[in-house]
């Protein structure tokens, strides 16, 4: 993936898959819509041919609406809630917990569970510990990593820290991580 | 990695929403202005009435019927073909070189052949997608737990490099590294 359109392409499969596409909810949105209709219309066509009707006669509906009953402004309340939602899913990126790392040749992304579990691995070994030691949290440009030593074997914060800082920069991740290292207070039992 | 178009999508979603806060606003407002001037201490009049009665019991109540059933007709129809029309774009041909065909499970082979001995490795998938006029291939690499990251990628680089040459063309590719239910019930790796 050489030349320009390459890149663009490149970048508009990683943009795709580093965010959700919201197909499901645009689809569930426009079915209940149309059902929303359908029923309305179910009611005004069977109020039109004077049979009886699914729920409630639309002159009926219409008293409800007009003195405010409460299973209408239950409605309303429900409608809200709704239309929040569906605004939020519109307005919000919708970004997965995924991290793009630096390639020539492909798009490669990476879960951050996965990123969180390869931190707390390269920390376990480098302090000693077993990998339970070490929790790791990814943020979309921080790494916090939380060291739990093994009693009676103190741990150097700084040589954690650049072990961090170097994992991450040898990741390559974009956007690039800025690790964290702590190390905890309480020890645990070496076992 | 469907062919989807996401705009179009967060319009259909922010226009629903909209539609939904504006008729949830029409629903309350009767009740709303009536407490509004209650608590004003004002004479609350009648309400206007839409004339639903006088319209479903009129000569032009079949029309009325008529409308509503077409307009719900138009409504379904509209949903369905958008429902349908998401998620499209997955082919089985990677590459189509004067009448020769490289399938998917071609690639999918390739590629556990190679990243097969990857300690790290526990899944590999792939599936093809036609993009802008593109084919676009998407692998989903399947790790252990606690998994040596850097190795893993070299193998997947490794990979990518033996699938271009066996293919002979330079696809474009995504590469996923996640976990899953798998993951959990492997073994985690170890130390070499």
């Amino acid at each position: 993936m050489s030349t320009n359109a390459d890149g663009r392409f490149a970048r508009t499969l990683a943009r795709r898959e580093m965010h959700r596409s919201r197909s499901v909810a645009s689809s569930v949105a426009a079915v209940l819509a149309a059902l929303a209709v359908t029923y309305a219309a179910i009611e005004l066509v069977l109020a039109g041919f004077r049979l009886l009707p699914l729920l409630v006669r639309p002159a009926d509906a219409e008293s409800a609406w007009l003195t405010g009953a409460p299973l209408v402004l239950a409605a309303a309340g429900a409608l809200v809630v709704l239309g929040v939602i569906a605004l939020l899913l519109a307005v919000l990126s919708q970004r997965r917990p995924r991290h793009r790392l630096d390639d020539a040749r492909s798009v490669i992304l990476v879960d951050d569970d996965v990123l969180a579990s390869a931190v707390s691995r390269r920390l376990a070994r480098f302090a000693g510990v077993a990998a339970e030691q070490v929790r790791t949290a990814v943020g979309r440009g921080s790494l916090a990593v939380l060291v739990r030593p093994t009693s009676g074997r103190p741990l150097v914060q700084a040589e954690l820290d650049d072990t961090a800082a170097a994992f991450a920069t040898a990741l390559a991740a974009r956007p690039r991580l800025r690790s964290r290292v702590t190390v905890a207070r309480d020890g645990v039992v070496a076992r | 990695m469907t062919r989807s178009n996401r705009t179009l999508n967060r319009l259909v979603l922010a226009l629903v929403g909209v539609l939904a806060l504006a008729l949830a606003a029409a629903l309350a407002w009767p009740a709303a202005a009536r407490a509004h001037l209650e608590v004003a201490g004002l004479v609350v009049p009648p309400a206007p009435r839409l004339g639903l009665d006088a319209l479903l019991d009129g000569s032009d109540r079949l029309v009325v019927a008529g409308i509503a059933a077409g307009g719900a007709l138009v409504a379904l129809v509209l949903a369905v073909l958008w429902a349908a029309s998401r998620g499209r774009g997955g082919t089985a041909t990677v590459v189509d070189v004067d009448g020769v065909r490289v399938d998917i499970h071609a690639v999918r082979d390739v590629l556990e052949s190679s990243l097969g001995p990857t300690p790290a490795v526990v899944g590999v998938g792939a599936t093809a997608h036609r993009l802008r006029g593109r084919t676009a291939l998407k692998v989903t690499v399947l790790t252990r737990r606690h998994a040596d990251l850097p190795a893993l990628l070299d193998g997947v680089r490794t990979a990518i490099d033996d699938l271009d040459a066996a293919l002979g063309a330079c696809v474009p590719v995504v590469v996923r590294v996640r976990t899953g239910l798998r993951s959990s019930l492997a073994r985690e790796q170890r130390a070499e």
